[in-house]
This record gives C-alpha cells, structure tokens and sequence, in this order.
C-alpha cells in the first residue's frame, strides 16, 4: 500500500510540474498571439505626433561642443585598431567625403567624386574615377590619380606622384614628390598654380599656368563648400 | 527632440554574405522619413569580402541612388564586423554615424528617433529596440521573442531612466564620431566589440542613450545549433570584456557607485549562468548530504546562492513585465518554456567561461606544454602576443560565423500588416 501512495505523490508532483509547462505548450501549439510585435514599417514622427498634437518643439538644439567634452575624458585610447602598414585596397562606389582630422589607412579607389576636408592623412594611394577636392593641409603618402579634374588646396603634400586626366588646380603651399620614390605631376589639360614653388618635374599636354587668386579659374564643381557637423 | 533636431548622419551596414536580405534594408533606407540633401544622410553598405550577390546588389542601389555608397574591400575582408566598420567610418562624411545589420528592416521614422538624443553634448552613443520578426517561424525564434522584449523594454529601458549603463548593442544604434575616435575605434581583437565601446565611452565619460520607441525588426535564429554558435560569440566576447574592464570599472573616476555596481554585474552577465550552475550542484549536494561543516566557512556560497536566486527569478520577471507593457499577454504563458533556454543558456556559457579563462591564461604565458619543441614554443608565444581569438583557437571561431538569414523577414511583415489591417476595419465596422 505505502508504495502506490508514494507513486501518487510522485504522480502530483509530475502533474504540478507538467501543468508548469502545459499553458506554455498550448500557447506554442496553438497561438493566439504568435508575435511578432507590430510595428507599423510606414509610420512617421510627424503622424505621431500631430495625433497627439504635440506640436512642434521649441527647444533649443545646441551645437556639438566637443572641446568642452575634453574636460571629461580621462585619457588617451590605445587605438589597438589602428594598423601601420597599408596593405589592403577599398573601393567606393558613390562620392566620398572624408571627414576632417581623419586617418585612413588604405588604397582607396573611388568610382565617384571625393572631397576630403582639413588634416586628411591618406596613408595609401588614392584613384578617383571622378572630381577631387584634397582639402587644406592633407597628407597623400603615396600618390594620386585623378580622371576628373583635380583641386589640391593649401599646404597639401603629395609624397610620390600626381596623374591627373583633368585640369589640375594647385593652391599655395602644396608639395609634390617629398617621398623616397619622388615624383612629380602629369596630366592631360591644362595645370593652373597660385605660385612657382610647387613641384620640380610637372608635365601638361595643356601647359602650365601661374594664376594670382586661383579662385578666379576653378570651375564651379570644384568650389570648396565648408561642411558643417552637427 | 525626435522628429525636429535632424543632424547629418551616416548609416553603415556591414554585410558578409547577405545577398538574401541586403535588398531589403537597402529599400528600407531608401523609404527613410530624413532629408537626403548632399551628404546629409548617406548610406554606406560595407561588403565584407562577400562571394555571394551582395557585391553586385549593392553596387546595383548605389548606381540609382546617390545616397547610397558601396565600400568593397579588394582581395581583403571578411575578418569580421568590427574591422569592417572601421573600414566604413574611414569613408563616412559625418559626425552621426548608426550601425545596422543587414537583416534588419527599420521603419520610417527609425534614424530620426536614434539621431534626436546627440542634442545632449554628453550622449556618445544610443541604442533602439531590436525586435525579432520571424518569431512564429520556430520554437526558438518565438522564445528568442520574448526574450528579446525582456531585454529591451525592460532591462535597458531601466537602465537608461535609472542612469546606470544602458548598453550599446552593436546594431540599431550608433555613435558620435568624436566619442569614437577618441576612444580608438572599434576593437578588432574582440568578439563583443559592442559591449567593449559601450565600456570604453562610459569610462571616458560619455552617456549611452536608449530609444524605446527607435523600435527595428530583426530576423532571429532559428535552430538550436544558430543559438549555441550566437551564444558562444556573445558570451565570450562580454567575458573577455569581463576581464578586461572589471577594475577598471570599479576604480573609475568618472562612473558614479551605482553605475560602478551596474556596470560590474553587467560584464558578469554571461558568467552568471556558470553561478546558476554552481547553485544548483551545491543545492543538489547539500539535499543529499546535508549541509556540511564547511559551508559556514565560506560566505561565498552564501553569494553564489544569493547570485543564483536573483539570476533564475530575474529574467522571468523581466521578460513578464515587457510582455505585460507590450500588451502581449497570451506570450507570457510562454515564460515556463523559457526555462530550457535557461538550461542551453547554463550549458553554453559555462563553456565559454572556461574557454575565454584557458584563452586568458594562453595570453599571459599561464598555459604551458611540456613537450613542446622550441620552434612550436616561438610560435606559441607569437600567438599570446597576437591578441588575436582566432589564432589560438585555430579559426574555430570565425568572427563572421554569424546568424543564417532564412531571407523571410519581409513576408511575416507583409501578413502582420494584412492581419493588423484587416483588425482595423473590423474595428471600425
């Protein structure tokens, strides 16, 4: 007798545990809400919150201060990401705009027009299938080509070599050829430069012309624009 | 501030091998509510050494839109998404940068909801609400639902009011690219590269903040064997974070005692399936012999019983609670299913645990093999340099060995928004 009264316990334990599981497994079988959460894919802020006619915000949107955020930070990162050697190639389809103070370490070939802004530091050679904008004291340490027209602006260094296709546009201060391999400039239109202290070994099937104010001469497409960040 | 402070923003999307889903999200991106003035809002799809019809997908929107930019990495690649995000913030034009995965299908008004929190300077980094869309399709994608909301709704909505450490999860979110640059980029040498830069922000003083309603659908796993790999990734990666950043949390001048106490049990949360699991052998040991003469000793126990308690009961808790808000009350008659995900949970993260503590001990020289030849021996201690996973454990763990994507997350949308409407005109009827 004692041992079918232990089965019995045995038996409700099974049960309570088994009934744990059973609204589980039904809701699993048989779902009534089988998910997922709905979110309309088509909803806008603005239809939210005309609903809850919140109208517009009158707060003020301040400007990314990040000098003062340098206050806060206690140290310097490790940049364990970052690698010497360029040994790898990128390619980028559209137009590029390289942000100020950026490193990039890579052969890049851009199928489109690429701007880079101040303090750019290219660590691999650049091929740009459209215009370029090499923005104010940008470090090329290998070389450049160009299949559109091309602007080096102020205190630009190109270690090695320029091969443009375009005209070339050259501002002040802008080295060529400093590297061990040396270089100079070709292309196939005309190269326009504010003075003569610029590269040693230039060639143009255009030829060459020394321009005052080379703001003057450069074509509209190729105009410096100033990007603001947020 | 969502919907009026509308800053210049880059989004990146890694993909390795996502030809199945990367038309989607390329769409999605396409319908996005932002302005798409010159260089405002780009996007930049980031193919990852790709061999399959990524590549010519991808090229194949970036020739249409000029918004949307290709970045392909010639004879290199496929190394994983860190390095491939380095890659693409190389080229990305603006401060804002967000990151999504290549399965994910955002709605509208999704980068506008993410971007508004950098209007506060001290916001580095934000983070929305991932929610899987292909729940019905397996028992582990609907347990990976609910899961899901619990973590989210509940656990980094709490942390974020509660000012602790909301987490940045490495998709559906994104950084300012000061913040980034400052603390050195994302780190290739970790499989949780996400958990590393939320550490790394909170401790040079940044804030990470969460979006509830930044809401975006995911494709989940769908097998047990996806999960075992998903969750071997995840939990080393935040164990080696474990390691890394436990001190140095503590120690920081810059985290206030709670986010200190909060960050430390949120680097130990792969490691507390391990204290479950010791919890359980002490229980089972101390019911068959009773409680011996040494557990008074060492309070220990007492922690790891403590540790074990709060880890059993809390995810439950939290999981309930989200279903609750979320109005999806038949799914909480799920939570008891959810405890053979906390056994696969136990098994797998304690072995990651001991892996990521044998991976430790290899890098600092602990481990040692007696007869090892000298040359194998160089070659050894060339690996402990490396710092590099993959290395020393001989690619077993490729950092792309990511999530299959069956491709069908469009469709469950496409029946959900006919069964919503449908739902809708009953309503009014």
């Amino acid at each position: 007798m004692p041992i079918y009264g232990y089965l019995g316990i045995l038996g409700l334990f099974a049960g309570l545990i088994f009934l744990c599981f059973f609204w589980g497994i039904w809701e699993y079988k048989k779902p009534k809400d089988p998910g997922p959460l709905f979110i309309d894919l088509d909803r806008t802020i603005k239809k939210r919150l005309s609903a809850r006619e919140c109208g517009s915000s009158n707060a003020p949107v301040y400007e990314n201060d990040s000098n003062s955020r340098q206050a806060l930070l206690i140290g310097e990162s490790n940049n364990l990401s970052k690698k010497p050697s360029v040994t790898e190639t990128i390619r980028v389809r559209g137009d590029v705009r390289i942000a100020k103070g950026e490193i990039v370490p890579y052969n890049m070939i851009i199928e489109g027009n690429l701007v880079s802004q101040e303090d750019v530091i290219f660590q691999g050679g650049l091929h740009v299938k459209g215009r370029a904008i090499i923005g104010a004291n940008n470090r090329l340490e290998k070389s450049i080509v160009c299949q559109k027209d091309l602007l080096l602006c102020k205190d630009v260094i190109v270690y090695n070599c320029i091969d443009c296709e375009g005209l070339v546009f050259i501002k002040n201060g802008v080295r060529v050829g400093i590297g061990i391999d040396g270089g100079g400039i070709a292309s196939k239109r005309t190269i326009y430069m504010e003075n003569a202290e610029g590269p040693l070994r230039i060639h143009s099937e255009d030829g060459i012309r020394l321009i005052g104010n080379l703001e003057d001469v450069i074509p509209e497409d190729l105009q410096v624009v100033e990007v603001k960040n947020p | 501030m969502a919907g009026t402070y509308r800053p210049s923003v880059s989004i990146l999307i890694p993909m390795h091998m996502e030809g199945k889903v990367a038309k989607n999200i390329l769409e999605r991106f396409i319908e996005m509510d932002y302005p798409k003035d010159d260089f405002h809002y780009e996007v930049i799809a980031i193919d990852d050494g790709s061999t399959d019809a990524t590549s010519s997908i991808v090229d194949e929107y970036a020739s249409k839109f000029s918004f949307i930019k290709t970045v392909h990495r010639v004879g290199n690649g496929g190394n994983g998404k860190s390095e491939a995000l380095n890659v693409g913030i190389k080229v990305a034009s603006n401060e804002i940068l967000l990151i999504f995965d290549a399965d994910y299908l955002p709605p509208r008004d999704c980068v506008e909801r993410l971007v508004a929190p950098f209007v506060d300077v001290e916001v580095g980094g934000v983070m929305g609400r991932v929610v899987p869309i292909n729940s019905p399709e397996s028992f582990i994608s609907r347990i990976m639902d609910i899961e899901r909301a619990g973590g989210y709704q509940m656990c980094q909505q709490a942390r974020y009011n509660l000012n602790l450490i909301p987490q940045f999860g490495g998709t559906v979110g994104g950084f300012r690219r000061s913040a980034l640059t400052k603390v050195g980029g994302f780190d290739e040498t970790k499989l949780a590269e996400d958990t590393d830069l939320t550490y790394k922000l909170y401790l040079h003083g940044w804030k990470i903040a969460y979006v509830n309603a930044a809401e975006c659908y995911e494709e989940a796993v769908l097998s047990w064997e996806m999960r075992e790999k998903q969750l071997t990734r995840w939990a080393m990666g935040h164990d080696q974070c474990l390691f890394e950043y436990f001190l140095t949390t503590l120690k920081s001048p810059v985290l206030t005692f709670w986010q200190k106490v909060d960050g430390v049990l949120l680097l130990g949360v792969y490691a507390t399936p391990f204290l479950i699991l010791v919890g359980w052998l002490i229980g089972i040991f101390t019911y068959l012999t009773g409680a011996p003469w040494w557990s008074s000793l060492f309070p220990g126990i007492l922690f790891a019983f403590a540790y074990n308690h709060i880890g059993n009961v809390a995810v439950f808790a939290e999981v309930g609670g989200s279903l609750f808000l979320d109005r999806r009350r038949r799914s909480i008659w799920l939570l008891p299913l959810m405890f053979l995900d906390l056994l696969a949970n136990v098994w797998v993260c304690t072995k990651a645990f001991f892996k990521v503590i044998f991976l430790h001990k290899m890098q600092h020289g602990q481990v040692k093999k007696p007869f090892m030849k000298d040359a194998q021996k160089d070659k050894r201690e060339k690996n402990h340099n490396s710092k590099n996973l993959d290395a020393v454990f001989n690619n077993s763990i490729h950092k792309w060995d990511k999530t299959e994507r069956s491709g069908n997350g469009l469709n469950y949308y496409i029946n959900l928004k006919k069964a919503e409407n449908t739902a809708k005109n009953e309503d009014r009827g």
